[in-house]
């Protein structure tokens, strides 16, 4: 699972450079060729869904979505233990559904074949397509946390970010 | 079921979910399924998916990672050392010396930088220990970096405006704009106050020896990148040749070129700028998911405008609303870090505070002052967690030291609710 996290961390990365490089080639050919590339706002957007759902499973073993953690740190080691389980549950529901329901879009977007109504007319399968991997991932990472806080619970206790350590 | 119930059911749960420890994108979605699933006949899969991806799937947002991404450049480079070197000589015999090079390189930096966080570590970092070693009064270091340090989400480029933005459909290049003339007041405000208890106490600012015009034109050398960045980025966006977005791309070819020029730039500090701007957009990218999901399902249940009207019916005055906001505000502070108390609180408050008659322009800009009041009060403020990293002083020993800081932000959050038009006029002449 860490593998896959880290994946999904660099595919993000890569996406993030091409973002920045995508938009600097539109101002680039409109201001010395007056001819616009006509994707750059449609494929940014795109790419901002991507980085963020494909990073997100890689964030959250990071440890920087952030919580708040007033009354964990009042608990001891074995309060705090069970409040992440509890807090990793709600997560792994929640991500669960928000996979469903992304599932539910890209089928739509296969069965119906959705196109983007801009220029390129971008099947909308692939955008859709690479969100749904990044909720799976981001599920997946939740359930990883969850096995990890019990099965290797001295590891794991410290790991899950906390609101105040930037 | 009544709306006021049904609201009040959902608050208890949210408050309870974060209270607990939930993570807030977790909790945001997890209140928003269950109003939409238990309290209306939508789809809630359908709900979810779609406005899941209508709220990440936005070319204005795109500003978002690329300004992250250029703080992140930036903060590995050694411009920190360079603003301190080219400050200096320029205000350094002023009553109170040296600390003034606090509010200025933390002011010049927060234009290009949208973030406080990366304001106060950044400028801290180089002039916390230089500050000490010349025997500065730490307790005034660290106080005047904590409260400038929040010039970093007021003065643009701002994430904090950009998601206003995006959440409130406001036009980011005039939020940005309607930022600049409040965040040199507060920079002015600070300024003053140090200029005073330097004259007061000059042994607290112990003031440097004096500088040539040759130091202070090597400083303006220092400076020059700096504010070509900032007028390359704020220029092209007031100019209207650019759009927020593609004047942080070009922000990100600039931070770029200026890492290469300070030859800081090597391989694996730039993978940490990307890794560390991957992870932070994602998890503003994942809170402000749940956000729009949550919004959208507070308005199937029509709980805004029902708010809304209510408040309207009580008739306080649009000056009581507002301090009845700001001390609200202020308490959430105490607990809640900026961006979710801006996420969680918009769908209600923006609705009531239109309603009174306030420009939603004024109010992203009324917010952010709040939000950076919230950054520098603890138990939760990231400054102050900053800064005690930094100086290795306890985060209660920073508190106390920002306490005059917080209040000169609070009497300019007060001038400017008296004078919306310290906010409103420049985006007009856009």
């Amino acid at each position: 699972m860490d593998a896959l996290a880290n994946v999904g961390g660099w595919f993000a990365g890569v996406l993030l450079l091409a973002t920045s490089a995508l938009i600097l080639t539109e101002i680039g050919t409109r201001t010395f060729l007056g001819r616009s590339t006509r994707l750059a706002e449609e494929y940014s957007g795109y790419f901002l869904a991507a980085i963020i759902l494909l990073g997100a499973a890689y964030s959250l073993r990071e440890g920087e979505h952030i919580r708040v953690s007033i009354l964990r740190e009042r608990l001891g080691t074995r309060g705090r233990r069970w409040l992440d389980r509890l807090a990793l549950l709600v997560g792994i529901g929640v991500t669960g559904l928000l996979s469903w329901a992304l599932w539910l879009l890209f089928l739509d977007s296969v069965t119906y074949g959705v196109r983007s109504l801009h220029h390129s007319r971008t099947p909308m399968a692939i955008p859709h397509g690479t969100v749904l991997v990044g909720a799976v991932l981001l599920c997946l990472q939740f359930i990883a946390l969850l096995l990890a806080s019990w099965f290797k619970p001295d590891e794991s206790v410290e790991q899950l970010g906390e609101l105040g350590e930037p | 079921m009544d709306v006021g119930v049904i609201t009040v059911i959902l608050l208890a749960l949210l408050f309870a979910l974060l209270g607990l420890g939930v993570w807030v994108f977790v909790s945001l979605l997890v209140v928003a399924v269950v109003g939409v699933h238990v309290f209306t006949t939508a789809p809630v899969l359908g709900v979810l998916g779609q406005i899941a991806w209508n709220s990440v799937d936005s070319w204005s947002l795109a500003a978002l990672p690329l300004f992250i991404f250029m703080g992140e450049l930036l903060f590995r480079s050694r411009i920190s050392e360079r603003l301190f070197e080219g400050i200096s000589p320029w205000i350094g015999r002023l009553p109170g010396g040296l600390l003034h090079t606090n509010v200025v390189a933390s002011s010049l930096f927060a234009a290009i930088s949208g973030s406080s966080v990366a304001t106060a570590a950044t400028i801290g970092k180089i002039n916390v220990p230089e500050l000490k070693r010349r025997n500065y009064s730490e307790r005034l270091t660290l106080g005047s970096l904590a409260g400038a340090g929040t010039l970093g989400f007021l003065i643009p480029p701002s994430i904090m405006l950009i998601i206003y933005g995006v959440l409130a459909e406001v036009s980011i290049g005039q939020l940005f704009i309607g930022g600049i003339v409040p965040g040199a007041l507060l920079a002015l405000g600070f300024m003053l106050f140090l200029g005073v208890v330097g004259a007061l106490r000059p042994d607290l600012a112990p003031p440097p020896p004096s500088y040539s015009w040759r130091n202070r034109l090597r400083g303006l050398v220092d400076i020059l990148p700096v504010a070509l960045l900032i007028v390359a980025v704020l220029g092209s966006i007031y100019a209207g040749i650019a759009t927020p977005t593609e004047s942080a791309a070009i922000g990100v070819l600039g931070a770029f070129l200026l890492a290469l020029a300070y030859r800081t730039l090597t391989p694996k500090n730039f993978m940490e700028a990307v890794l560390g701007s991957v992870r932070t957009t994602c998890m503003i990218g994942m809170i402000i998911v749940g956000a729009a999901v949550l919004s959208t399902a507070m308005g199937y249940l029509g709980i805004p405008r029902t708010l809304a009207s209510w408040v309207v019916s009580l008739d306080l005055g649009a000056y009581v609303l507002i301090l009845v906001l700001a001390v609200f505000y202020l308490m959430l502070g105490l607990f809640l870090d900026g961006i979710s108390m801006i996420v969680v609180t918009l769908p209600i408050t923006l609705p009531i505070v239109t309603a009174v008659g306030f420009d939603p322009l004024w109010f992203g800009v009324f917010l952010v002052l709040m939000v950076e009041a919230a950054q520098i009060t603890p138990p939760v403020g990231l400054n102050l967690f900053v800064l005690s990293g930094i100086s290795g002083k306890s985060v209660g020993y920073i508190a106390v030291a920002a306490i005059p800081f917080f209040l000169i932000l609070i009497l300019i959050t007060a001038v400017i609710t008296a004078f919306p038009d310290l906010v409103l006029y420049l985006p007009r002449l856009m």
